[in-house]
């Protein structure tokens, strides 16, 4: 059957947990004032029109499987296919191992072509654009990469290709001076490959898609498919902050929520937001359900989020029905959700080392 | 399937008082309050109150009113055995008939409510902003024993020749009613939600299709006649916000309310939240130099000029150097660079151009003030003075009230 089946690995990878991740995992991670990490990969499938979606995550991650639903979102609550949320023993990180662990679901795909992603990437993919590119250059398995220096990608896994005429000629897994694309950890090829793929892996032993595929290319025909969009992972609070705050630049949200691919969250039902006569807020994103009634400049407020009288929010990133008490101080801090910012407190921390408030904590 | 309690809500009217604003759309699909439609507070008040299947008879129109309510899903009445229905005219073997007026539209669906049952039949209207928890207006109904239980408020005497005034007595029984009074007996209005014992209600609407020179309308022939007939009618009184936003003003005004914390319209309380059929829009943004002054705004909208005392809805953007004042913006509208609106309600997706003025402050005018409106998808050409109280049609002409 045309179409892609996309495999997400929602599952904690090689990187260290940090304070955003210490109660979740890298795809639920909440960014730009009212999503998660993963609604950008699911909402990118959702405008290639992909519904079949197989999500591969722990068991215990209750709140991710709280947060994806039936995919309903994202129209992927369907009959037949759809959303399915795949759970795999703790302690594999290899893509072989794992799809070797779901192998029946694999093999019953009954679409022509699989997608593999990470569940953290935040970025707006033509994957339609991508799939019908693949298809045309024929090759065995299409790699998205991209060319851009400016972008946060620093994890435990990254790679870089050495391409010449569009095929990727070799894999590192440091910058070198062969290196001329980063990966970015979306991958396509065909169904039969893919089932063929696991099959050798499993005889050998190999558990890694990186190691046993990506590094044979001279066996596969590899092909380079460029992106040059906004993209990010994000597996430290200083790339957190850093990447949230590019969202406050009109280019970096044009890319991303770009109207033709919009991006889909879980509804909120909140209310508008409203903003009092004694507010003042500049050059700052604010979600639904807000009220304002102080002084909040650069920053990042997500639903609910409520300033009061006389309080200075600057340089933050306030979470869920986080609430800022009058005449407080915050600045460069990022708060968790359901935090409460005392009466006349005060928090300041530094561009380059904002302070991270946990959940449901007072100040 | 049985149901004790069935809703009919009533969102066939043209809304013709609200001029430009309802030329292409049935009133109740009209945004309010930036993330609303009218409709979405009767729908929420029923699926707050566990009111689980709601028939919503559409006439004028119903398109967009039709798309945006789909299956009901944003106010939880998909359920597999109930759910929302929208309910036009049909035609039957023995002809078709347009609805004649609000009985005569819920007898021509005796057939929808007979299906479930119903003990009770509770009858909305589609053109009001309020939160009303309906399962109280019930236990009322049940409690007095009655055959029709009206829910009323208490208004300014002098405002009372408005409404349909009704006298009750120590009981709550009803005794008189008069609609539209040149002299008000009592200040009990009657504000158009009642609920009715079905069996009942079927009767009365079976001999008033069958009386010619009825008009059909339940204020005007239903309620009078079950009163003159010696039916058990009680009242419920309703204290809490409740506004008709049937005219341009109220509209206006309700939507200024949300601003005032005093009005008693809270939306962004918890307890009894209004949902709606949301779009996949981004946060609102801000900018640099935008000033945002007691104000409701919503997501997918860009501020960078000034916007006070006033209602923007999804989708907005208001450019650098433009300011809006005391107004309404549904959703999509597009203000650009050193145009100034004050004083008015632009309808969805206008595009207003550069340095063109709409309306004005009242004390800036010397005579006959008003709000003014633009009309839904009208693009203002830059440099237009659009007077108060004047409104511009979807043809871009001028027209006043």
């Amino acid at each position: 059957m045309t179409g892609i089946q996309a495999m997400v690995f929602a599952y904690p990878g090689k990187d260290a947990p940090w304070e955003l991740t210490k109660h979740r995992t890298a795809g639920c991670v909440p960014f730009g004032g009212r999503y998660r990490v993963i609604d950008f990969l699911l909402s990118s499938l959702k405008s290639a029109q992909v519904c079949d979606v197989g999500i591969l995550l722990h068991g215990n991650d209750k709140s991710l499987i709280d947060h994806l639903g039936s995919g309903k979102v994202w129209d992927m609550s369907r009959k037949r296919g759809g959303m399915k949320l795949l759970p795999i023993s703790p302690g594999m990180h290899g893509w072989m191992e794992i799809l070797a662990e779901v192998a029946d679901y694999v093999r019953e795909i009954r679409r022509d072509y699989v997608l593999l992603a990470t569940a953290d990437l935040i970025s707006n993919l033509p994957l339609a654009d991508i799939l019908q590119s693949h298809i045309e250059s024929k090759a065995d398995i299409t790699a998205v990469c991209t060319k851009r220096t400016d972008l946060c990608l620093d994890t435990a896994e990254s790679a870089w290709f050495e391409v010449e005429n569009g095929k990727i000629k070799k894999t590192f897994f440091s910058e070198n001076e062969k290196s001329n694309a980063r990966d970015l950890g979306i991958y396509l090829l065909s169904r039969t490959l893919l089932l063929d793929l696991l099959d050798t892996c499993l005889s050998y032993g190999q558990a890694s898609f990186c190691e046993s595929v990506l590094c044979t290319a001279d066996t596969y025909d590899i092909r380079a498919y460029y992106f040059d969009g906004f993209a990010a992972r994000i597996h430290s609070m200083h790339d957190y902050y850093r990447c949230s705050m590019s969202l406050l630049d009109a280019v970096v949200r044009r890319d991303l929520f770009c109207p033709s691919r919009p991006i889909c969250a879980k509804e909120e039902d909140e209310g508008a937001s409203y903003f009092s006569p004694e507010s003042d807020c500049r050059g700052s994103l604010i979600a639904d359900g807000c009220r304002i009634e102080g002084v909040v400049e650069n920053s990042i407020l997500f639903p609910g989020v409520t300033v009061g009288v006389g309080a200075e929010v600057r340089n933050c990133i306030l979470m869920k029905n986080t609430h800022v008490g009058d005449g407080a101080t915050v600045s460069y801090t990022v708060s968790d959700k359901k935090v409460t910012f005392g009466k006349d407190s005060t928090l300041i921390g530094h561009e380059n080392y904002p302070i991270a408030v946990a959940k449901g904590s007072t100040v | 399937m049985k149901k004790e309690c069935l809703a009919m809500l009533l969102a066939g009217g043209q809304g013709s008082r609200l001029y430009v604003l309802t030329e292409n759309t049935a009133k109740p699909a009209v945004p309010f309050g930036g993330k609303f439609r009218i409709i979405d507070f009767p729908l929420s008040n029923c699926a707050n109150a566990g009111l689980d299947t709601v028939g919503v008879l559409t006439q004028y129109r119903p398109l967009e009113l039709n798309r945006y309510i789909g299956s009901g899903q944003p106010w939880e009445l998909d359920s597999s055995d109930g759910g929302v229905f929208i309910l036009p005219p049909y035609q039957t073997a023995s002809g078709a008939s347009w609805y004649k007026g609000t009985a005569n539209a819920i007898y021509q669906n005796i057939a929808f409510i007979d299906q479930y049952e119903p003990d009770y039949v509770a009858v909305l209207s589609g053109d009001h902003i309020y939160k009303m928890d309906y399962a109280e207006l019930l236990a009322r109904h049940k409690e007095a024993n009655a055959d029709c239980t009206v829910s009323v408020m208490e208004v300014p005497l002098s405002e009372a020749s408005r409404f349909g005034i009704l006298k009750a007595d120590a009981d709550g029984i009803i005794t008189e009613f008069a609609e539209k009074p040149k002299e008000p007996k009592s200040n009990l209005a009657s504000m158009g939600i009642y609920i009715f014992t079905w069996q009942t209600l079927r009767r009365y609407l079976i001999a008033d299709e069958n009386n010619a020179e009825s008009d059909h309308d339940f204020g005007k022939n239903i309620i009078p006649t079950m009163l003159a007939s010696g039916e058990r009618m009680a009242v419920y009184r309703f204290e809490g916000y409740w506004k008709d936003v049937g005219t341009l003003d109220s509209l206006w005004d309700a939507n200024m309310d949300l601003l005032a914390p005093e009005s008693g319209l809270n939306l962004l309380e918890k307890r009894w939240p209004i949902y709606a059929r949301a779009n996949s829009l981004p946060t609102a943004y801000l900018g640099k130099n935008a000033h945002v002054e007691h104000s409701i705004l919503s997501r997918g909208s860009t501020i960078e000029g000034a916007v006070l005392n006033s209602v923007v809805s999804e989708n907005c953007t208001v450019d650098e150097g433009a300011e809006v004042s005391y107004s309404v913006l549904m959703p999509g509208v597009h203000v650009a660079c050193g145009a100034r609106i004050s004083y008015a309600i632009i309808g969805e997706n206008a595009d207003i151009g550069e340095e063109s003025v709409v309306g004005a402050a009242p004390e800036e005018t010397k005579e006959d003030w008003g709000i003014s409106v633009v009309a839904p998808q009208l693009q203002v050409a830059p440099h237009y003075h659009l007077r108060p109280n004047r409104m511009l049609d979807t043809n871009a002409k001028e027209v006043a009230r």
